[in-house]
């Protein structure tokens, strides 16, 4: 029986408020390279499904591999969520979508023959260890996967969305006697293979760095005034507003439904923060989530006052909010959960020039390790540093650690620049045991007073 | 609800094994079969209920002297499985092992039948206890809880005859909740796992409670280098993965590790002690034998200050010329690779007491945010104090915000302020006691 009959039969008919279905396949292959020594070629073919039921505002939720028997995998889960609910199920109203959305890409990835990748890669390699004696090693990856999700609900929604993307990572690690620093340059395309071509002077740069950051030395802890290139601020509006921002945390929660209430002012006027998933190419881009929301933009702060949050059908139902199609699972084994897509602070009218020959004392940091939120609190590490010095750049720093409190940092961000651009490779945000991609974007930003973690 | 069937699992891995061997040198068969029941509460009440089942399987095969990997849960064309990793393996790295010819199972005892029986009404039943006990101390705390029993088999089978399989069972409580007054956020969380149902989630709750209660006085810290005490949790969640780095084989083959020229040196404290030590029954971390049919075993990594042991899977070992150390984990999708199993640093001799009574001013660190981003390799360590207390004149005074602390694992532990004489499970894989750094980096916002 074809898919779509199979699902929408076992749809039918159940004591229950909602149901839906999600069928998976995905395709992934990774080369990793060990120093220069190829070490690992892998191919992972993933099939599996889930079932997920609304009773009375309880869920119930049953994922497996073997797709037979889906009858009683949907009787089970009704089963479950009658076991939790006994409020009342309030799922934001979507429009009921049959649709196929099929790969956009320029280039099929599949039809890359493997040794052009191993080589291209082999290429990439060599690139980074023939810049200095002073590289110790590098760990490099290629992966490439393609993911059909099938979705269906009782509502009579159907939706199939075939996701692509490529991946390129050379980390380099530099060594002086027992002083180790890395340095990474990754690149990444939703749609098109070539986009990793041809990209050798980046790789020699990411190899330079590392090796420079070997002089640099441990900053002093402290207060300091910042400016942060465009991929630390957009890591910093992912971490300290859009998690914030995202309607599951706020839903339930009084104190924070006061704390985050609409036109509450959190910046000044020049700070746009947005959130959506209908930008294309980015790693966080699709058209309809998890749910079969279709994706939007959603502006979280505009001109500094918050207007709005992201949401997924029942975090908008409670709240009486429309829902922004944020629900996203990070494959059949997970429930959605309300996620960032791509994250962005817009650009407003200063430049990195201005900014820098404004700035009498205070840290330039640029690109970034991984990010963390506590909600009120962030902390994020910076993949390479300056001292600023009367407007100038001065000696370089390494380790350094940007932390502070959201409430107040965003208030402190005096200046952003009109020079937006989006990270590239975007990043991977984990939250409640799932990881999602995400896309992320701003132009360079100033914030007065950041903690600065050193020695 | 059904328990796992390792029958028809080693039924598959034998098909496989059977489709690959003749064609290759070698080949190898990881299969896995599991049965994960969540019981969730949100906002201080159950959430949702499921059921996940998984099941796969994953085939290394060397030919022609070359390693290929395919995985798969899509277990109804085997073929497609056997093909893939002959096909990969023109590409891939040259085997430097042999796979083992009979696996020795080291006796561990990590199927624990309390887990399987425990009924998912009892389980939703003690989420809402611990929330209940919480909230009863204040209702103001929006709780999270869970219960989550996890049953699962792992099989292993490979062409020149070593074979294996054990069922693992674990049982984890969760919980904590938010509390926030003004524009303060704190959040707690207190888990524990093991094999069995034998945690007292009474115990558990009554834990969050004494630091929602510490925690609730905001006290202001210097700027300057002090007395730092890493709590269990701190240890394992801080300190530990900068060890887990500089120890693998891997980074010592490729010469990333800070302590790969230190081997067989006392660079420590002679009071640290780091054991590897993946045969504690009823320990979910745990494993007879590795994810490549090496026996588990007791690998002191650091040996009273000294480097004494890295650990290694086939692999690396054969690249390096040394034994796997029985450490070779995967997932599915990826080889074996150098991972450690149970982590347990041993206790000292101090007494907790003793420890915070000599501080003038210090720190209490449990948890930190942003820890994992600075420069792993290198032992630096540096991130925002996210569950953290003052220590004044030996006394616990309250918790402290929006300070950092800093320094490096491996210059700071040269010469430790003291180690605590007694180590507490933590999660399910580290055993750790608290360790004083007599001095660390902290600093500290001095106005908003």
């Amino acid at each position: 029986m074809e898919l779509r009959q199979q699902m929408e039969e076992v749809l039918r008919g159940h004591n229950a408020d909602y149901v839906e279905i999600r069928v998976e396949e995905t395709e992934s292959t990774h080369l990793s390279y060990r120093g220069k020594d190829f070490e690992e070629i892998g191919r992972t073919v993933d099939l599996g499904g889930c079932v997920r039921a609304a009773y009375k505002g309880g869920w119930g939720f049953v994922s497996f591999n073997n797709l037979a028997g889906l009858e009683e995998k949907v009787e089970m889960a009704v089963r479950q969520a009658r076991l939790v609910g006994k409020e009342t199920t309030q799922l934001a109203p979507v429009p009921v979508v049959v649709d196929v959305v099929p790969l956009a890409h320029k280039r099929d990835l599949l039809s890359v023959p493997l040794a052009d990748k191993k080589r291209l890669m082999d290429e990439y390699i060599d690139v980074a260890w023939s810049r200095s004696p002073k590289i110790q090693t590098t760990n490099a990856a290629y992966g490439d996967g393609r993911r059909q999700v099938t979705f269906a609900n009782n509502e009579g929604t159907f939706i199939t969305q075939e996701r692509s993307r490529v991946t390129v990572r050379v980390q380099v690690l530099a060594r002086e006697n027992g002083n180790v620093q890395q340095s990474r340059a990754a690149f990444s395309s939703m749609s098109d293979y070539d986009a990793m071509v041809g990209r050798h002077a980046e790789v020699a740069d990411a190899a330079d760095r590392a090796v420079a950051l070997l002089a640099a030395q441990p900053v002093t802890g402290g207060e300091y005034t910042v400016i942060c290139d465009p991929k630390l601020a957009a890591v910093f509006a992912h971490e300290a507003f859009g998690h914030l921002s995202e309607g599951d945390n706020v839903y339930e929660n009084e104190r924070l439904r006061e704390i985050m209430v609409l036109g509450r002012r959190f910046g000044g006027v020049h700070l746009n923060i947005a959130d959506g998933a209908d930008v294309a190419g980015q790693p966080g881009s699709f058209k309809y989530d998890d749910e079969g929301t279709p994706s939007r933009k959603t502006y979280l702060i505009k001109e500094g006052v918050l207007v709005g949050r992201l949401h997924s059908r029942e975090t908008a139902g409670k709240m009486g909010e429309a829902a922004t199609g944020n629900a996203r699972a990070q494959s059949y084994r997970h429930q959605p959960i309300v996620r960032m897509t791509n994250t962005c602070i817009e650009g407003a009218n200063s430049s990195f020039e201005e900014m820098l020959a404004d700035t009498k004392l205070g840290i330039f940091c640029k690109d970034w390790y991984g990010g963390q939120t506590t909600h009120e609190q962030f902390a994020f590490g910076c993949a390479e540093a300056w001292m600023i010095r009367d407007g100038k750049l001065a000696e370089p720093l390494r380790g350094t650690t940007l932390s502070g409190n959201l409430f107040s940092t965003l208030q402190n961000i005096d200046l952003i620049g009109c020079d937006f651009e989006w990270t590239e490779s975007g990043g991977n945000c984990g939250k409640g045991g799932q990881t999602a991609p995400v896309g992320q974007g701003s132009p360079y930003i100033r914030i007065q007073k950041a903690v600065v973690g050193g020695k | 609800m059904a328990t796992v069937t390792a029958s028809s699992l080693t039924t598959l891995a034998e098909r496989i094994l059977d489709r690959a061997r003749g064609r290759v040198e070698q080949a190898e068969v990881y299969a896995f079969e599991s049965a994960d029941t969540p019981v969730d509460f949100e906002a201080n009440r159950l959430k949702s209920l499921e059921t996940k089942e998984a099941r796969g399987v994953a085939l290394r095969v060397v030919k022609d002297g070359r390693i290929g990997l395919a995985s798969t849960t899509k277990l109804d064309d085997l073929n497609q499985v056997v093909e893939t990793a002959i096909e990969l393996s023109a590409f891939g790295a040259e085997a430097k092992f042999e796979l083992p010819a009979s696996i020795a199972p080291t006796p561990v005892d990590l199927y624990d039948t309390s887990a399987e029986r425990i009924a998912v009404e009892q389980m939703t039943a003690l989420g809402q206890e611990m929330i209940n006990r919480v909230r009863a101390y204040d209702a103001d705390i929006l709780c999270q809880a869970g219960v989550h029993r996890h049953l699962g088999t792992t099989e292993l089978l490979n062409s020149r005859g070593g074979r294996g399989s054990y069922g693992k069972s674990s049982y984890t409580l969760v919980i904590g909740g938010q509390l926030i007054r003004g524009q303060d956020f704190l959040s707690i969380w207190e888990w524990e796992r093991k094999c069995g149902t034998g945690i007292d989630h009474r115990q558990l709750a009554d834990e969050a409670i004494r630091k929602f209660d510490l925690a609730k006085n905001v006290v202001p810290v210097t700027t300057r280098r002090m007395p730092v005490i890493f709590t269990p949790r701190g240890v394992a969640g801080v300190l530990l993965s900068r060890f887990g780095v500089a120890l693998s084989g891997k980074s010592v083959l490729q010469g990333s590790s800070a302590l790969s020229d230190k081997l067989g040196q006392q660079v420590f404290d002679p009071r640290l002690t780091l054991v590897d030590d993946s045969t504690r029954s009823g320990i979910p971390g745990s494993s007879p034998f590795d994810d490549e049919g090496i026996a588990t075993r007791r690998l002191p990594l650091i040996d009273r200050g000294t480097v004494a042991n890295c650990y290694y899977d086939l692999q690396t070992a054969g690249l390096a010329g040394k034994e796997s150390t029985g450490n070779g984990y995967r997932s599915p999708g990826s080889l074996p690779s150098p991972s450690t199993g149970v982590v347990m640093v041993e206790p000292g001799d101090q007494r907790l007491e003793a420890m915070l009574a000599g501080i003038e001013e210090g720190l209490l660190v449990e948890s930190m945010t942003g820890t994992f981003a600075g420069n792993i390799y290198s032992g630096d360590f540096s991130g925002n104090v996210h569950i953290g207390f003052k220590i004044e004149k030996g006394k616990l005074t309250g918790r402290v915000k929006d300070t950092m602390v800093a320094g490096n694992v491996f210059a700071d532990m040269k010469q430790l302020g003291g180690i605590s004489d007694v180590a507490e499970w933590v999660g399910g894989s580290v055993k750790a006691p608290h360790i004083l750094f007599a001095e660390l980096g902290v600093s500290t916002k001095t106005s908003a």
